[in-house]
């Protein structure tokens, strides 16, 4: 995976945040409607990346939960509570992931990420305020935690 | 009326059950269909199909409950007793598949107890502890459920024993999923396997509690939204499986998500009928999913793996509708409306906070203590073993806490006093133990990380390298071919123009197909072995 399919990655996760959640849509259009934004995100891994790359089988999940993520900042109410669950979704993934890849490719999990979640996890209630300052600042940390993930191989 | 009915039908569906029992026991796993790629067969199938299936319960009851959705309470009873029901059922099946089912308990973490070494970097030892602890939690949110019919402040300890029961449910299946995700069989490796199992399960789980729903003539409209909604997360992952593996399977995809698709025709949806019919092919779909995961080649059936499921759903039917009929009797109908609001006296933080100090304390001494008697296993793989015992410390400690509200303190502490007992003789169990004698050291099965090697290389060469590479290093065709294209027999040129260098680093990094084996073989074992796999190229004809 090259750095700037990286970032293209990191962008395209950010783009249907906004829309997750906003207007008055039945629960099962929502479902349908994430389940075809990951669909898109599996399609752009597909075509993106090459599969020898280590975390390709979980590019698309954890796309979805930084996309997740950054939907929670155009909530407009639990804003920190859902902060929370997503991050722990997107820790699950990596965690989870990263240990069953440690037994088949002997990689160790990627403990900078890891403790970059529970801090954001630990931070959000805090940050996920209503001023949009801070909440610029967590999009750009959990963008952080995107960037830092990546290994070139 | 019905769920007497029911009862009696999965009563009459156990008794070819109990003929199929005796005859697994009997034979062992031959009685089951299984050949050299289908080496788990159908009851670890139908496991996988169980517990799926018992998340249901604790996804609308504690989850919903945590995420403040209200309508949960409408179905929350039924399902709490659903995931029991279901849980006693996949409990059966990995007992049979274990052959001897009366030593189950060697499956419980000792650390090297009585020269038995149970491998804690096993998935199946999570899976033993993390079902265990579901299993005993499940229950005692059901008591607590009930309980609170006839005691109201009991109704106050829901929130914080669902918080406990939230992340456990998902870990659950986590652990389930890394059953195969770590193994070397291909078409099971899959780091995204354990959100992909949890959403299974959960559209497994919805399935099916709507069926119950509508059974009791209760309609919950939001259930069928969730069947779509799961329906398109669904299908997300099994294209992904099919772009990562060239996996596809038509008949999952059309019960599995096109035939849940005619819920958004409105007249369809209003018809009971149809809507249970959707939740059926729902549930088969992804009963033949696990089947056709397990059972990659497809083998001939035999009597007893359509007796499974027989067993299953007799064994499901007769455990739910029993349970229903007994609450029903006790509590009358009151159950599924009045006592399962949250109450509005909050939980004391300061307490929760304590009791899940105490739980991580718990956790980490035992940790800690496993650690010291082998030191050999890698912290972060007790992860998985750790959040369970945690939760189920915690979870201990509220259900006391509730009772010792509304109980006499001498019934509670007889209570408590008859669980010790029954502990304590249960460890008398494990301590007298079995006349089995075991030949191999553990320290030969203990995969472990050492600096300098002790362990002698034919050894390492029998447990690590035969089972693919053969004992004298001719290849175990019959078990790689089947897998993996066949590598290149060894030869000393073939060795010398390697080189050591490059050859320890494919052994523990590996390399195309062959697997990866640092953190379970030193870098100065791995020289060792190239040495010791020259001399058998010296040797072969």
């Amino acid at each position: 995976m090259s750095p700037l399919m990286n970032m293209l990655a990191c962008l395209l996760a950010m783009l249907p945040a906004p829309f997750l959640w906003q207007g008055a849509m039945p629960l099962r259009l929502r479902g349908a409607f994430l389940g075809i934004v990951l669909l898109c995100f599996e399609c752009f891994i597909f075509f993106a990346v090459l599969p020898t790359y280590s975390l390709y089988e979980i590019l698309p999940l954890e796309m979805l939960a930084m996309c997740l993520c950054v939907s929670t900042l155009f909530l407009k109410e639990h804003t920190a509570f859902f902060a929370v669950l997503s991050q722990c979704f997107w820790l699950w993934i990596v965690f989870f992931g990263t240990f069953s890849l440690s037994y088949r490719v002997g990689a160790s999990p990627d403990y900078i990420q890891i403790a970059m979640l529970v801090v954001g996890i630990i931070l959000s209630p805090i940050l996920s305020s209503k001023k949009q300052e801070l909440r610029f600042c967590m999009a750009a940390y959990w963008a952080g935690i995107w960037v830092l993930a990546f290994t070139p191989v | 009326m019905i769920l007497r009915v029911l009862f009696i039908v999965g009563l009459l569906l156990c008794v070819p059950s109990v003929f199929v029992l005796d005859h697994a026991l009997t034979l062992g796993p031959a009685s089951w269909a299984l050949d050299q790629k289908t080496f788990w067969g159908t009851p670890i199938a139908n496991f996988v199909f169980w517990i799926g299936l018992a998340h249901a319960g604790t996804f609308f009851s504690a989850m919903l409950l945590v995420l403040n959705v209200k309508w949960q309470k409408r179905i929350s009873f039924p399902a709490e007793i659903s995931t029991i029901a279901a849980l006693f059922v996949a409990a059966i099946f990995p007992l049979i598949h274990l052959g001897i089912p009366q030593r189950f308990y060697f499956m419980f973490p000792m650390g090297l107890f009585r020269h038995l070494y149970v491998n804690m970097e096993s998935p199946l030892v999570w899976d033993f502890v993390a079902i265990l602890v579901y299993l005993c939690l499940s229950i005692f949110f059901l008591l607590i459920h009930g309980g609170s019919l006839r005691f109201p402040s009991l109704v106050a300890f829901r929130r914080p024993l669902a918080w406990v029961l939230f992340p456990l449910v998902l870990w659950v299946h986590t652990i389930v999923s890394l059953d195969f995700a770590i193994t070397l069989v291909p078409t099971w490796q899959g780091a995204y396997f354990p959100i992909y199992f949890i959403m299974g399960a959960l559209f497994s789980g919805i399935a099916l509690v709507l069926i119950l729903s509508e059974l009791e003539g209760r309609r919950l409209r939001r259930l069928e939204d969730l069947l779509i909604a799961f329906s398109w997360g669904l299908l997300a992952f099994w294209i992904w499986e099919f772009m990562t593996k060239g996996i596809w399977c038509s008949e999952i995809l059309f019960f599995g998500f096109l035939i849940p698709q005619l819920l958004w025709v409105r007249p369809l949806r209003a018809i009971p009928t149809i809507r249970v019919v959707i939740a059926m092919s729902v549930i088969f779909a992804l009963w033949w999913e696990r089947i056709k995961l397990v059972m990659p080649s497809a083998p001939e059936w035999t009597l007893v793996d359509y007796g499974w499921i027989a067993l299953g759903l007799g064994g499901f039917m007769a455990i739910y509708f029993g349970l229903r009929l007994v609450t029903k009797r006790v509590f009358s109908d009151r159950i599924d409306t009045v006592s399962t609001g949250v109450s509005e006296e909050s939980f004391p933080k300061k307490r929760i906070a304590l009791y899940w100090g105490i739980g991580f304390s718990a956790a980490l001494l035992f940790v800690a203590w496993f650690m010291v008697r082998v030191p050999t296993v890698p912290g972060v793989r007790m992860v998985p073993v750790f959040f369970p015992l945690m939760a189920l410390v915690t979870g201990f400690l509220i259900v006391v806490d509730a009772f010792s509200r509304v109980l006499n303190r001498r019934v509670l502490f007889g209570l408590l006093g008859g669980i010790g007992v029954i502990l304590g003789m249960f460890a008398g169990l494990i301590y007298q133990g079995g006349k089995t004698i075991f030949d191999e050291s553990p320290a030969i099965i203990a995969t472990e990380k050492m600096p300098e090697s002790s362990r002698p290389v034919d050894v390492i060469w029998k447990s690590r390298c035969a089972s693919c590479h053969g004992e004298e290093g001719h290849l175990n065709r019959k078990f790689v071919h089947e897998f993996y294209p066949l590598p290149r027999e060894i030869s000393v040129s073939r060795f010398d123009s390697l080189g050591v260098d490059s050859l320890s680093k494919v052994i523990l990094d590996g390399r195309a197909f062959m697997g990866a084996y640092r953190g379970r073989i030193s870098e100065l074992e791995a020289r060792s072995l190239i040495e010791y796999m020259r001399s058998l190229a010296k040797e072969a004809p």
